[in-house]
């Protein structure tokens, strides 16, 4: 995947090497995402979250955005993070988008100080995970490689739909 | 690390400001700080202010002025009980400079390990916006 620019609302795609078909079946499974997500009733948000990322990525692309001495949160970590949101499935809610002081982008689901996750992707798409569930948590780290953990999905229904 | 006795140690019940500098550390849904700006950049340290011997307007001034130093926004800041931070086996060391200067210290290498603990951290915290915005 090619990034045009930070602040651009569209992504380009380079799909070289597949074939017309793959071509096709991929620009009109994209394109069938993007009416859903879309919809009021199935999107929950996620065009919201795309929006909230350019917003980071806008305002974190200089050192010591935080205040604190933060690195500016680098290309290669942006285009993970937009492939994070754009492989979330069809249903569940939305996260709000932000990020830690050492350049990740942070994934959050809140519903109480004690009923929350929150998932960091960083440069080399690892996916560091926290998530306190009552009187219980969770915290690991995941790789991605295009589709959600189920680990990761199995949180973000605990914390956002049980 | 060599710390500094002649400054006064820190008591369970002392509050401890974390200083908001970035508008993304902060949940729009309900004005609480997000567990982002608990986790300590540059490792180890995470920086607080000790609400020791300060009126409100000295903590603001002195937000203020990290915040012009920058220069940056200060949007606001979260204060959290010292107990709650040794709670999770961290310990808070002050400094000589700046004034009232805290780190928050001892805190687990790997990120998860950081995470869980700024989250319970901002679970506790209450987040105050600038009054002067």
């Amino acid at each position: 995947m090619t990034l045009a620019t930070a602040d651009s609302t569209h992504l380009s795609y380079s799909t070289s090497g597949a074939s017309d078909e793959a071509r096709f079946i991929a620009s009109q499974s994209e394109e069938g995402r993007r009416r859903l997500r879309e919809s009021h009733s199935l999107g929950l948000g996620s065009d919201r979250a795309f929006e909230g990322l350019f917003v980071v990525a806008r305002e974190c692309r200089t050192a010591n955005w935080d205040g604190y001495g933060a690195p500016a949160i680098e290309p290669e970590t942006f285009t993970y993070a937009w492939r994070f949101l754009g492989a979330l499935p069809l249903g569940l809610p939305a996260p709000s988008v932000g990020a830690e002081s050492d350049g990740h982008v942070t994934f959050e689901w809140h519903r109480t100080p004690r009923r929350t996750l929150s998932v960091s992707i960083n440069h080399e798409g690892n996916l560091h995970y926290a998530a306190l569930l009552g009187p219980s948590k969770a915290y690991g780290t995941e790789p991605f490689f295009g589709d959600l953990p189920q680990r990761i999905l199995d949180l973000i229904r605990q914390v956002s739909l049980s | 690390v060599n710390e500094d006795t002649s400054l006064p140690q820190i008591t369970d019940d002392e509050l401890l400001a974390r200083f908001v500098l970035f508008q993304g550390w902060i949940r729009t849904s309900d004005s609480t700080v997000r567990p982002d700006a608990f986790v300590p950049y540059p490792y180890p340290d995470l920086s607080v202010t000790r609400h020791l011997g300060l009126s409100e307007s000295d903590i603001w001034q002195i937000g203020q002025t990290v915040a012009s130093s920058r220069p940056a926004t200060l949007h606001g800041r979260a204060d959290i009980q010292a107990l709650h931070v040794k709670r999770q086996s961290l310990r808070i060391v002050p400094t000589p400079e700046p004034r009232n200067h805290a780190n928050v210290m001892g805190w687990p290498k790997d990120k998860p390990a950081q995470k869980i603990i700024a989250q319970e951290l901002a679970a506790v915290a209450q987040y105050l916006p600038n009054p002067a915005r």
